[in-house]
């Protein structure tokens, strides 16, 4: 008798794993489950069997039902999986591009101060917005840049029609801060536009962007702004960045540096730095035997130009899409 | 300041090295703007040798030469009897096309008919200095073609120094030579300069007489007599081409020698044409007249200060010579001049009259009465007397008006000031080594006396900055900001700014960055606000004259270059200020401003895809105001600001009052073309005010669990009626139905109910016009979404609300239901 049964579960396997679709595989189902199918004949001769036999011949037919049951059902997902997501259906082709406006772009300039700032926020700076239409007071003479100072020569200045100037840098901010903010300590900053009447070429714009820092306190030196420098330009640049501090000359601090920073090889002057001269404190109302600090400031452009690869600061300027789009 | 380097060893040693030279530069603070290793930068000169050479015709000084440049190749050059060459001599040759490190570029020339197709250069043309004759000159016929570096080894640069405005001092070779001895630890090697004195038989006497020591503290002159005007030997005259300027004759070159030496200017004047032996410092007469060297006149409107004999003007003082009392090649006797000026008249005097020379370059920043006036004065009188150059004898004493000598300054210092302010340990000892190699002297309190040459030594800080700067400036060791602590922020408007800027971006807008200073006609369109514009005094071209009161022209110029570029859809957005004057106020006001048209999506192959129209830019508006949580917005009609289509434009408002406005760019008022041939929306935002009345962090306002109604009403009204109006009194109709509501008993409780449904949301979801409606009509289609609180309405509580809505409608506006 096993054999004849092992023969039929064998059979029904076999069909079950032949069968091509759902309906083929309901035909097996009927074939062998159905209420005329084969081992519905089967059960027939329990009837004529020893209540002995019935039970061992129950136990039989049981397990001949779960073993086919079983290849059904795991057939019938495979058969329904492969109807949803096989290769053979009428599916929308992935391929196509999205149905979207295309991201916008933060312009490098001002993803580049963002950064800048952010930086300096992180050591304590406060950022606050200060004139573009300043006085000649706070643009020259507070910084320790009277009149007749041949340093004027540096900055040619835009006037407006009323007397005052289109701030040059801006460092304009200094004693403004200093008035604004009180007694020390103070770490402030400003960003923004610059002005100044230089003709365009691939390195300059009359209309330009700076950002300006000053660190007032008791004991802050030449030492404290090369390790905040370097904090900022390593943010920028990485961690093993290189800088290199040379003498300069501003009006408005001494001693005064300008620092490049090692890049592809090369040294690029990025900043200009220093600590902040008596003169430009008292003028701020800062009492210059008490307190002292550092400035510095660093051309935005340039800094974005270095940063992202330009080579022309007038493509920053054309605002064409072809340019935005690559930041 | 250019600088050769082989020039500048004069002053410290032969043997101190080209690299050394350039990093001392560096190390102390002089700018090397441009650097030419002339080993290197002389490559293109080559060795050609003379094969023919014959007189010009009908002219005197001039040559043809035919000068073979390599094996069989011959080219012609035409030069001057300066050159002096001959038949079979290897010359450096410059053929036409190159340029040499003075700058200098040698194009093809012609002279009289003849094609010059290059240069035969002496070594001060070429940037060098001359060792003997002027000119390299080369025998070995096995040289020709070879390049000149490769034949004679070259130890010069030339160096373009910018020399900071603060240190004048450095004008001069020595200063500079100075600066980096100081570095290198070598000495300085003055040039001799022996005091001259007359013979005991020369008695012309001259005068001095100066209005105002102020304005001239010292003047210092000397007649010289038998003076022989004519060219300078090679060695000065190229020294002179290698700092760019031209030799003329010898007298005027030993001035401009010694002034490039010492960063002193002089003068000589031909003494024969002066008046009375008398000189005299005062400011110019209104009436009187000057021609000078350049042969411009000055007239005495701004009273300039100028040097005068006994009649008249005869040079502007520390700017210009005279063109009557120059040296020229008959003058016999000389006067030499030596001064020393009031920097702030020199450059007074030298920006009123737009005349800018060497001299009040150097004037104006500040020369020194003392050690380089005097050296420079004793080094011109000594080169005068040279057998070598004009041979003449001093005819005079000097004449030294010096009423008030300036002293040197005095600072005690103070090693622990130094120490604070650079953060690093500084001794006594360090301070006083490192002051002395600039030559400043000290006691044993640390006293230091500094040369008045350094005019910027006006605060002892100044000093902190020279020893920092020999100790070398990476010698200060860099130290963890230890101070108290301070809060790191950005400002409120600065933050708004990024998170408006974050919005944009991130909804498809570029960011630009457009010139503020624009054209008048750009600044003040699309202006809301008003206000006097603010233009500049001094524009450096036509397009940039006005500080602009809106954003959106600058963002319209650049949809339209883009345009031009090919884009079909354009989003840009800048934020900026916008400038305007009220009296002495000035409104600098924070927006943000943007353009945007075109396509919706930048997806051109799917059929839908829909282009921006004034509700589309309109709701992006809505978006961006909600995202910085600024609440009860309206949108009025109003007249349009210059730029906009009067039919499509909003004022957009907070509380009544403006905060921008949103409207269809008119390109033909703007009189610019459209090239982005699709309508094209501006919008603009005042931050200023936006940063007032934005909402503080929201609070929340619980969760209603019961089901919300939704109900539709399809409504025919007239066509001018606005939908604001619309809603309002449907919203003013909801609640009053809702006073008359009638509840209804409710299966879970015979108690009644108290019934307070809130309107959450009245959306417009259909607006329909045609002749089904009729002509002056249209169909609107409004759903309100509405529910109470505690207890969901039932359908027979809704319709009460609607009835009571379509019914109020109709008796305002004649709404009817369709």
């Amino acid at each position: 008798m096993s054999d004849n049964h092992d023969a039929l579960v064998e059979a029904a396997l076999a069909s079950i794993t032949a069968a091509q679709s759902l309906s083929e595989l309901d035909d097996v189902r009927v074939q062998y489950l159905g209420k005329k199918g084969k081992l519905k004949s089967l059960q027939e001769q329990l009837k004529s069997l020893s209540p002995e036999e019935k039970r061992e011949f129950g136990k039989t037919l049981n397990n001949i039902k779960q073993s086919i049951q079983t290849a059904l059902t795991e057939k019938k997902s495979a058969l329904e999986e492969n109807e949803k997501s096989g290769p053979g259906i009428d599916a929308i082709d992935v391929t196509l591009p999205g149905v979207r406006a295309l991201p916008g772009h933060r312009h490098p300039l001002m993803a580049t101060m963002d950064e800048v700032k952010s930086i300096l926020v992180g050591l304590g700076f406060r950022y606050d917005d200060y004139p573009e239409v300043e006085s000649e007071f706070y643009n020259f003479d507070a910084l320790n840049t009277p009149d007749w100072h041949p340093a004027r020569d540096m900055h040619d200045s835009f006037y407006t029609t009323k007397g005052n100037v289109l701030r040059t840098h801006t460092s304009a901010f200094q004693t403004r801060a200093m008035k604004n903010f009180g007694p020390p300590p103070l770490r402030a900053m400003t960003s923004g536009r610059c002005y100044r009447r230089d003709e365009i070429d691939a390195s300059h714009f009359p209309i330009f962007h700076q950002l300006d820092v000053i660190a007032i306190d008791e004991n802050i030196s030449f030492a404290d702004l090369k390790w905040v420098l370097y904090q900022l330009a390593s943010g920028l640049f990485g961690d093993d960045v290189q800088l290199r501090f040379r003498p300069s000359y501003f009006p408005f601090t001494t001693p005064s540096a300008e620092v490049d920073v090692m890049f592809n090889g090369k040294w690029l002057e990025i900043l200009g730095a220093g600590m902040i001269r008596p003169e430009v404190l008292q003028a701020g109302g800062v009492d210059s035997e008490k307190w002292q600090g550092f400035a510095f400031g660093l051309g935005i452009d340039r800094m974005a130009m270095i940063r992202h690869g330009i080579s022309d600061i007038r493509l920053m300027y054309e605002n064409e899409e072809a340019f935005l789009r690559q930041f | 300041m250019r600088i050769n380097t082989g020039w500048l060893r004069d002053y410290l040693s032969e043997d101190c090295k080209e690299s050394e030279l350039l990093d001392a530069f560096m190390t102390v603070g002089l700018e090397v703007e441009e650097e030419h290793n002339l080993a290197h930068a002389l490559e293109p000169i080559r060795v050609g040798f003379i094969r023919e050479k014959k007189p010009l015709a009908d002219a005197d000084n001039l040559f043809e030469c035919l000068i073979e440049i390599e094996k069989g190749k011959l080219i012609t050059i035409v030069c001057a009897t300066a050159h002096p060459v001959e038949i079979g001599w290897g010359v450096p040759v410059a053929v036409a096309g190159t340029k040499l490190p003075t700058g200098a570029f040698i194009a093809e020339g012609k002279f009289k008919g003849i094609r010059s197709e290059g240069m035969i250069c002496l070594d001060g043309e070429l940037g060098l200095i001359a060792k003997s004759s002027g000119m390299q000159v080369f025998k070995d016929e096995a040289m020709l073609g070879a390049s000149l570096p490769s034949l004679s080894p070259i130890q010069e640069s030339l160096v373009e120094v910018s020399v900071l405005p603060n240190r004048p001092d450095c004008l001069g070779m020595i200063g500079i030579a100075r600066e980096v001895a100081a570095v290198l630890d070598m000495k300085l090697k003055y040039p001799s300069a022996r005091v001259i004195t007359p013979a005991a038989n020369q008695t012309e006497k001259v005068t001095v007489a100066i209005d105002d020591d102020t304005l001239c503290p010292r003047y210092a002159c000397q007649v010289f007599d038998g003076v022989q005007v004519r060219s300078s030997p090679h060695w000065l005259k190229s020294r002179l081409q290698t700092a760019g300027l031209r030799p003329i004759n010898n007298v005027v070159d030993i001035t401009n020698f010694v002034m490039l030496e010492w960063g002193q200017p002089l003068h000589a004047f031909d003494f024969d044409s002066l008046k009375g032996n008398r000189i005299e410092v005062r400011r110019m007469r209104k009436d009187e007249k000057l021609k000078l060297l350049d042969e411009s006149e000055v007239d005495g409107a701004h009273q300039p200060l100028v040097i005068a004999d006994a009649e008249k003007p005869i040079a502007l003082a520390g700017i210009m010579g005279g063109w009557s009392s120059q040296t020229t090649a008959g003058s016999k006797r000389i006067l030499l001049e030596a001064a020393c000026f009031d920097s702030v008249c020199i450059r007074t005097s030298s920006r009123k009259l737009r005349v800018s020379t060497d001299s009040s370059y150097r004037f104006e920043r500040g020369t020194d009465p003392n050690d380089m006036l005097s050296g420079a004065f004793n080094r011109a009188a000594e080169l005068l007397q040279d057998a070598e150059l004009s041979q003449a004898k001093p005819a005079s004493d000097v004449t030294d008006h010096y009423p008030n000598v300036r002293e040197r300054t005095k600072f005690t210092l103070d090693s622990g000031r130094f120490s604070k302010i650079l953060g690093t340990e500084i001794s006594d000892q360090q301070i006083e080594e490192c002051l002395s190699k600039l030559e400043m002297t000290h006691d044993n309190k640390l006293t230091i006396s500094v040369p008045t040459w350094r005019v910027d030594v006006n605060n002892e800080v100044v000093l902190a900055e020279d020893v920092a700067r020999l100790l070398r400036y990476d010698s200060i060791v860099m130290k963890p900001l230890v101070a108290t602590t301070t809060k790191g922020r950005v400002s409120e408007t600065d933050g708004l700014r990024t998170k408006i800027a974050t919005f944009l971006s991130a909804n498809g807008f570029l960011e630009c960055r457009t010139p503020p200073l624009t054209t008048e006609q750009i600044a003040l369109s699309f202006s809301q606000w008003p206000g006097d514009p603010i233009q500049v005094q001094n524009p450096i071209s036509k397009e940039m004259t006005t500080l602009r009161q809106s954003l959106v022209g600058s963002l319209i110029e650049v949809a339209e270059r883009n345009a031009r570029r090919g884009a079909s859809s354009f989003r840009f957005f800048e934020i900026d200020r916008t400038f305007r004057q009220n009296d002495d106020q000035i409104d600098e006001r924070w927006m943000i401003g943007a353009v945007i048209g075109g396509a919706v999506n930048d997806s051109a192959w799917i059929a839908s895809e829909k282009e921006i129209d004034f509700l589309r830019a309109k709701g992006l508006v809505q978006n961006l105001l909600a995202h910085i949580s600024v609440d009860e917005i309206t949108y009025e009609r109003d007249t349009a600001a210059k730029g906009y289509r009067g039919e499509e434009f909003a004022v957009i408002q907070h509380d009544g009052k403006r905060i921008g406005a949103l409207g269809r760019i008119d390109l033909d008022a703007l009189g610019i073309k459209d090239r982005a041939r699709v309508p094209l929306y501006g919008v603009e935002l005042d931050i200023s005010t936006l940063i007032k009345v934005k909402s503080p962090a929201r609070m929340f306002a619980g969760l209603a669990r019961t089901q919300m109604i939704a109900r539709d009403i399809s409504i025919v009204v007239p066509l001018g009626l606005r939908y604001a109006e619309i809603e309002k009194s449907l919203s003013n109709a909801f609640e009053a139905a809702v006073k008359n509501l009638v509840t209804e008993p409710r299966k879970e409780s015979d108690a009644p109910v108290s019934l307070q449904p809130k309107l959450e949301s009245v959306i417009c979801i259909d607006t329909f016009v045609g002749e089904s409606v009729g002509a002056d009509a249209q169909s609107l289609t409004i759903r309100m979404l509405f529910r109470d609180e505690t207890h969901t309405l039932t359908s027979g509580e809704a319709q009460q609300l609607m009835d009571y809505v379509v019914e109020q409608l109709h008796s305002e506006h004649g709404a009817v239901q369709r």
